[in-house]
């Protein structure tokens, strides 16, 4: 009875009630769009930095982390792989060497990151051929070619073709000497490592510094960014006990840290958008309240009791939410995919931790809806209460006096 | 009036020859030291096992010194490194690598590092000072003395480069050949020991043919450098000692 009498309220004054409804509306679809637009910023450079390079999930030895040393390694890492990938939700998984060292092309010299990659493994994990820039990727066999970051290229002024010699030392003590080709210049997006890192062949870094059938790290890609931490539970479970599995979170932490920190900063952006919409629904429902004083009086006069006519203001004001809301999520909807399929293009491409970034896009998901809409309702309720209150407690003979 | 003179020379410098005794016996314990390896130049082979927690390998190398100055070392064995030689001149070093026919010049600063990751630093084989000229000596006070051995502490003359505080030295009373070497740094902390051991006839002489060196700093690792076979003051080519001759090979 009473919410058919607060709909009808609803539709008797359209023009007003359109108002509230597109205050309501307005600030869901911000709220929506806002909270679509963090999350894709968030997810896309999550993505960027892990599924580039770092992988959602680690595995080394123990304190490898803390301390890289060329003999923390991983035996048996195939093995490893392999039943990394057999679980649930893992996508690819790619074993990696490191080790620092000297390279030199003619008279040019540079101190170098060498790092041994499976070209087949890891093009699967990060993609790793889009990143040849120029030139050949690694084959499939080792041939004795290596790939340079570009701005190490730079450096060394070596170009595709030239030969490289590396020198360094290698795990049985001898000094690791060796030449190579350069088949290709890699931009892997991360300008900063691209200074100082060279690819090879595994099997080559293998040879290289002699640590046959060693590898430093098993990089991980999983399917869901969320079951990363599930998924790094599990992986532990399958290892032998040196080995420690780390999620991004750990192994990346100061981005973490930062990338919560940005999360924190746009929840406050949310809550002031929200507070917008509550002054506003507010405003609307005083004034819808403050009009129809005599109604209310008149109300009172023929029987109805205080708390049904509190009843019947917030019933008014949650069917405009749930309208509003509802022509919210069209809007919003329509925003949010428009950005999560054409992005915005950055005016300046930015860079964060020396992964560059063009374009923005939007995600979707449910809480991009049902927070913004548990907000509004919930804003619009409290703020109801009070007009809601004004009007049960009119004085019959008073009000009705007003005309 | 020949006698007479005998005499007077016997009465006037036999209290100062018996005074010297002490001092005699220490420098002729660093002089047999220092002269134990030495030649006017020499050739060999050794093996160098090198052992440390992480891996172990062995090289077998052949040896060539000219006077103090002169050193060329050229590894044979294992397969992977052979070739692979070190040449010295006065204080200067390179490394030769074979795979990539490079020299590489040793810096300054790598002077302290392994050579070869063994526990012998390049320094040790650059800046073979000597024990008698470059250090001063003196018996040196120990716990336990041994009544066979006797313990004398070496420590640089401070104008010289040397990283060293002091070293110890523990030699054999019965033919002063040394048994330990420790090598202190400056505050006096215990970097390595060398001990000397396997006495053999190699050419003219009785040399320990074993040395081994452990460092103190690092558990697990020890040095063994192993003489099988030396030859002192041969005549050696006068291109031995050469950058083109350490490129060379074979």
């Amino acid at each position: 009875m009473i919410i058919k009498v607060a709909l009808r309220n609803v539709f008797r004054q359209k023009r007003r009630s359109l108002l509230t409804i597109l205050t309501m509306l307005g600030g869901f679809a911000l709220a929506a769009v806002s909270i679509s637009w963090g999350d894709g910023t968030y997810a896309h450079v999550i993505r960027m930095f892990t599924r580039n390079q770092l992988g959602h999930i680690q595995v080394h030895e123990e304190g490898y982390l803390d301390q890289r040393s060329l003999y923390k390694t991983i035996e048996d890492y195939q093995q490893i792989g392999d039943r990394i990938a057999a679980i649930d939700g893992v996508i690819a998984w790619a074993p990696r060497l490191f080790a620092a060292g000297l390279a030199s092309v003619d008279e040019k010299a540079s101190a170098v990151q060498v790092t041994g990659v499976d070209p087949q493994l890891e093009n699967a994990a990060t993609r790793f051929d889009q990143k040849v820039s120029q030139g050949r990727t690694l084959p499939q066999n080792p041939e004795h070619t290596v790939l340079l970051g570009q701005g190490l290229a730079r450096r060394l002024e070596a170009s595709i073709g030239d030969s490289l010699v590396i020198v360094s030392n290698a795990a049985d003590g001898s000094i690791a000497n060796d030449i190579y080709l350069i088949s290709g210049i890699v931009e892997s997006g991360n300008s900063m490592s691209d200074q100082l890192t060279l690819y090879m062949h595994l099997a080559d870094a293998q040879e290289l510094f002699w640590l046959q059938a060693r590898v430093h790290e098993l990089a991980v890609i999983v399917n869901h960014l969320d079951d990363v931490d599930p998924l790094t539970a599990q992986i532990q479970q399958q290892l032998p006990d040196d080995l420690v599995a780390a999620s991004w979170k750990e192994f990346a932490r100061s981005f973490y840290v930062a990338m919560q920190a940005d999360k924190r900063g746009s929840y406050i952006a949310l809550g002031v958008v929200l507070l917008v919409v509550a002054v506003g629904v507010l405003n609307t429902v005083l004034m819808t309240v403050l009009e129809r004083r005599r109604e209310y009086g008149m109300l009172r006069a023929i029987g109805t009791t205080p708390l049904q006519i509190v009843r019947m203001v917030i019933w008014e004001v949650l069917c405009m939410a749930v309208i509003g809301i509802a022509g919210g999520i069209v809007v919003a909807y329509a925003v949010a995919y428009y950005l999560l399929v054409e992005g915005i293009p950055m005016p300046q491409p930015f860079t964060w931790g020396g992964v560059e970034f063009t374009h923005m896009y939007a995600q979707l998901s449910p809480h991009v809806f049902w927070v913004p809409a548990l907000a509004v309702v919930l804003t619009a309720l409290v703020v109801s209460l009070f007009p809601a209150m004004r009007a049960a407690n009119v004085a019959p003979a008073k009000v009705m006096r007003l005309h | 009036m020949r006698a007479i003179v005998i005499i007077f020379i016997c009465l006037v410098l036999a209290p100062t020859v018996g005074a010297q005794t002490a001092d005699s016996t220490l420098s002729d314990i660093i002089d047999k030291v220092d002269k134990l390896y030495r030649s006017e130049s020499s050739h060999g082979t050794m093996e160098m096992e090198i052992v440390t927690q992480h891996w172990q390998r062995t090289l077998t190398m052949e040896v060539w010194t000219s006077g103090l100055e002169k050193t060329l070392v050229r590894i044979h064995e294992p397969k992977k490194e052979e070739g692979v030689g070190t040449l010295r001149l006065e204080d200067q070093m390179w490394n030769y690598l074979p795979k990539t026919n490079k020299v590489i010049k040793i810096p300054p600063s790598m002077m302290m590092s392994s050579w070869m990751g063994s526990d012998f630093t390049n320094d040790d084989l650059v800046k073979e000072f000597s024990l008698f000229e470059d250090y001063t000596s003196s018996w040196a006070d120990v716990k336990d003395p041994s009544d066979t051995l006797y313990y004398i502490q070496l420590t640089p003359r401070p104008d010289l480069p040397i990283v060293w505080g002091k070293i110890i030295i523990t030699a054999r009373q019965s033919d002063y050949l040394p048994v330990t070497q420790e090598y202190y740094d400056e505050k006096g902390r215990l970097m390595r020991v060398m001990t000397y051991s396997d006495i053999q006839m190699m050419d003219d002489r009785r040399i320990p043919t074993t040395m081994t060196m452990v460092p103190q700093d690092e558990e697990g690792n020890k040095t063994i450098l192993r003489y099988e076979q030396i030859e002192f003051n041969v005549d050696l080519p006068g291109d031995l000692f050469s950058l083109r001759n350490l490129r060379s090979y074979p």
